[in-house]
């Protein structure tokens, strides 16, 4: 049998989209219930590698796994030995030796998911490579987009931020325009890359004209380092002033549109202090939508 | 001696129905019906092209320094198997070839360890570093056919004019590139759509088109012979077709994978197209078709950057740059111009022989006419060849063109006389 992978979302069906967010649903409601675990993934392993530090991504995944009672394995290196092109090539081999089931990798260097994929038979979920795609944290978004809304068909969604340094914008564009959602994106032009006009996305620098009638907003956020922008934009404080997703903005999307931002938002930069966000982070019942996405991941991918 | 009979020579301007009669390495005598009764080998060419034997201007020899990657006798055997029987390697050795011990020992080992004429580059700065000027004078007396900077070029201005004026003293080509350093660094692909959702970061197509017209500026009033290496991109090539109307001395190349692959190739990062510079786009490689045909452009080169497997057996973006094409370029050549876009075998065997033997002044080779040495290629137009990478002489075996059927199959390779490739040996 052939292994299924989740490295980009490029290709995926609508109806595949929407099988993943219906047993992620199944997901949540069990997780819910008073026993949290459930027998979906028994004797099978799941590697976790994250060189990259994302905490949250990795502690959901490893819940998600233990929540199905997989084995859970980390296999993580350093991140300052991965610079060494040795060490990715000996990991891979590694992981096949440990004949997981499926790898969850999330490292800072674009195609390795895709690299690793074609080294090993186990199944690969790719959760960030550099700046190329993230699709897990994709579907975490597109659940999150579907309960509040219903039905993603239609919606106008608009991406706001630092296009260029995020990987995740790429996977939500490719993954809502096979649904049917209308996608809007804003930026300063050094954030955007060059190219971007080739996909299917509406471009504005303004945002108020990204937002216009839109029915969610997905804050594309800034890298946490604001020295990497020196050569890109003159001040925080000018981009604060044009991209910052405030009161002002929000009166052309929609009233009721929702605001996402994935983990903490600079507050007063990014997003300002008195807009209602729905975060996705670990706080609340957003946790269980999150783990609920991904033991959907796993469940399928196996 | 050795006689090709009944063979399609390509000459300068026409192809004719000919004998060709080698003697000591040199052509001895092309007509019609050539008998020799004496005990000469005789090698039937009906039905097949006979070229002058390929002139490579930019081709990466590691050896020494780096053999692993290539070594001076896989160079050898790639390149006769490529169609090539003289080449030009860049200075990047190890130590970099910038005095004239490295360049007398390298062309002592040529002498003794190898047929194929290799011909070297002196490198312009002292290390390649664009700092110091090298001994240049020196290097001549030991026998390099140019100067180059080496794959990237200089970043200090007031360097570069100078090493210009410097070898205004001495009548050798410079051959120069259209990469900057920092670029090569940090970036890997074309600035475009696939760079774009890649993620990985891209260089801008105006850089190399701001480096090729800093060099024409810079050589506007000096003697030079300026030769730029690797045209890739269209606006380069529209700005090169109105600087040669004023700038005469000035010539330039480009490779053949640039001719077939475009940055969307890449879809599934594949480390075989990760090369500099980098894949462009489809109205770049029409650019490029059409420069070649007014002759903007003036030759074709293998750009042969052999790599370990391991070097690109990795993520795209940790990968090395570089492609085995020394075997492939010929071939690739061949099936785009000749037989998808109908230039003629002359202009071809102008592109990849004449032209760059022209810009090396070599006289003795690069045409077939009596009295130049006896470097030939048969080619059989009427075969095709399916390029396998695990069967390349070179040791980078991995090619852009692996498991595509070229047209046209190399049958022969002599180089002074003597034949060193032949295709039933390879079967």
């Amino acid at each position: 049998m052939s292994k299924i992978d989740l490295i980009s979302t490029e290709f995926f069906k609508k109806k595949d989209i929407y099988k993943i967010l219906e047993v992620a649903e199944t997901m949540r409601i069990l997780l819910k219930g008073s026993s949290r675990n459930a027998p979906h993934l028994t004797g099978k392993t799941v590697l976790l590698y994250f060189p990259v530090n994302d905490t949250k991504t990795k502690l959901e995944f490893q819940l998600a796994s233990e929540f199905l009672s997989a084995s859970v394995v980390d296999v993580t290196t350093h991140e300052s030995q991965l610079k060494n092109y040795q060490s990715n090539y000996d990991m891979a081999n590694l992981i096949e030796q440990m004949r997981g089931n499926v790898v969850v990798s999330s490292t800072a260097i674009a195609g390795s998911a895709r690299h690793l994929s074609s080294k090993i038979s186990a199944s690969v979920i790719n959760a960030g490579d550099g700046y190329n795609e993230n699709p897990s944290q994709c579907f975490d978004t597109l659940f999150l987009i579907k309960r509040y809304k219903g039905d993603i068909e239609n919606l106008k969604v608009c991406l706001i931020g630092d296009v260029l340094h995020s990987n995740v914008c790429k996977s939500y564009i490719f993954a809502l325009n096979e649904l049917g959602a209308k996608v809007s994106l804003s930026a300063p032009s050094t954030l955007l890359p060059v190219g971007f006009e080739a996909l299917p996305v509406e471009i504005h620098y303004q945002p108020e004209e990204a937002i216009k009638d839109a029915d969610a907003i997905i804050c594309l956020p800034l890298l946490d380092d604001f020295d990497e922008y020196k050569s890109y934009l003159p001040s925080i404080n000018e981009y604060k002033k044009g991209y910052k997703i405030d009161q002002e903005l929000l009166e052309y999307a929609k009233d009721d549109a929702i605001v996402i931002v994935n983990g903490e938002p600079k507050r007063g930069i990014e997003v300002s202090s008195r807009v209602d966000i729905i975060n996705q982070t670990l706080v609340g019942e957003m946790t269980n939508n999150c783990i609920a996405v991904k033991m959907a991941l796993l469940y399928l991918l196996t | 001696m050795l006689l090709i009979k009944n063979g399609q020579v390509v000459l300068e301007d026409e192809v004719v129905h000919a004998d060709i009669y080698i003697e000591d390495g040199l052509i001895k005598e092309i007509g019609k019906n050539l008998i020799k009764d004496e005990q000469v080998d005789v090698i039937d060419a009906t039905g097949q092209y006979i070229l002058p034997g390929l002139v490579d201007l930019n081709c990466e020899l590691y050896d020494p320094g780096r053999e692993h990657n290539e070594d001076l006798e896989s160079l050898t055997e790639a390149a006769f198997a490529g169609g090539y029987t003289s080449v030009g390697v860049m200075p990047s050795t190890i130590p970099v070839i910038d005095n004239k011990v490295i360049v007398e020992y390298i062309n002592n080992r040529v002498k003794l360890e190898t047929k194929l004429d290799v011909l070297l580059y002196g490198q312009l700065s002292k290390g390649g570093e664009g700092r110091e000027l090298s001994e240049i004078g020196e290097m001549i007396k030991g026998g390099i056919v140019a100067v180059t900077d080496g794959n990237v070029a200089f970043e200090d201005k007031n360097f570069f004019n100078m090493a210009l004026r410097y070898c205004e003293m001495f009548d050798l080509p410079i051959i120069l590139s259209g990469v900057e350093k920092h670029l090569k660094e940090t970036a890997m692909l074309h600035m475009g759509h696939f760079a774009a959702i890649s993620g990985l970061k891209s260089m801008p197509p105006q850089s190399e088109e701001l480096l090729f017209a800093r060099a024409c500026m810079y050589t506007r009033y000096k003697d030079n012979k300026v030769h730029l290496t690797k045209v890739t991109n269209e606006d380069t090539v529209y700005e090169m077709k109105f600087t040669k109307q004023r700038q005469k001395s000035i010539t330039t190349d480009c490779t053949a994978h640039h001719l077939y692959f475009v940055d969307v190739d890449i879809a599934s990062f594949d480390t075989r197209f990760k090369v500099i510079p980098p894949l462009r786009e489809k109205k770049d490689v029409d650019a490029l078709i059409m420069g070649l045909r007014e002759g903007t452009i003036d030759c074709i080169v293998s750009g042969h950057t052999p790599q370990s497997k391991r070097r690109k057996e990795c993520e795209f973006e940790q990968a090395s740059f570089g492609a085995s094409t020394i075997e492939t370029t010929f071939l690739a050549s061949y099936s785009k111009l000749c037989v998808e876009n109908g230039f003629t075998i002359t202009h071809l065997a102008k592109l990849l022989s004449t032209t760059p033997a022209k810009i090396l002044n070599l006289d003795d080779r690069g045409k077939l006419e009596t009295g130049l040495l006896a470097d030939i290629v048969i080619l059989d137009p009427n075969k095709d060849t399916y390029i396998n990478q695990k069967k390349f002489y070179s040791k980078a075996k991995y090619s852009m063109f692996d498991k595509m059927t070229l047209n046209g199959s190399i049958e022969k390779v002599i180089k002074r006389g003597e034949v060193v490739f032949s295709s039933q040996n390879n079967e």
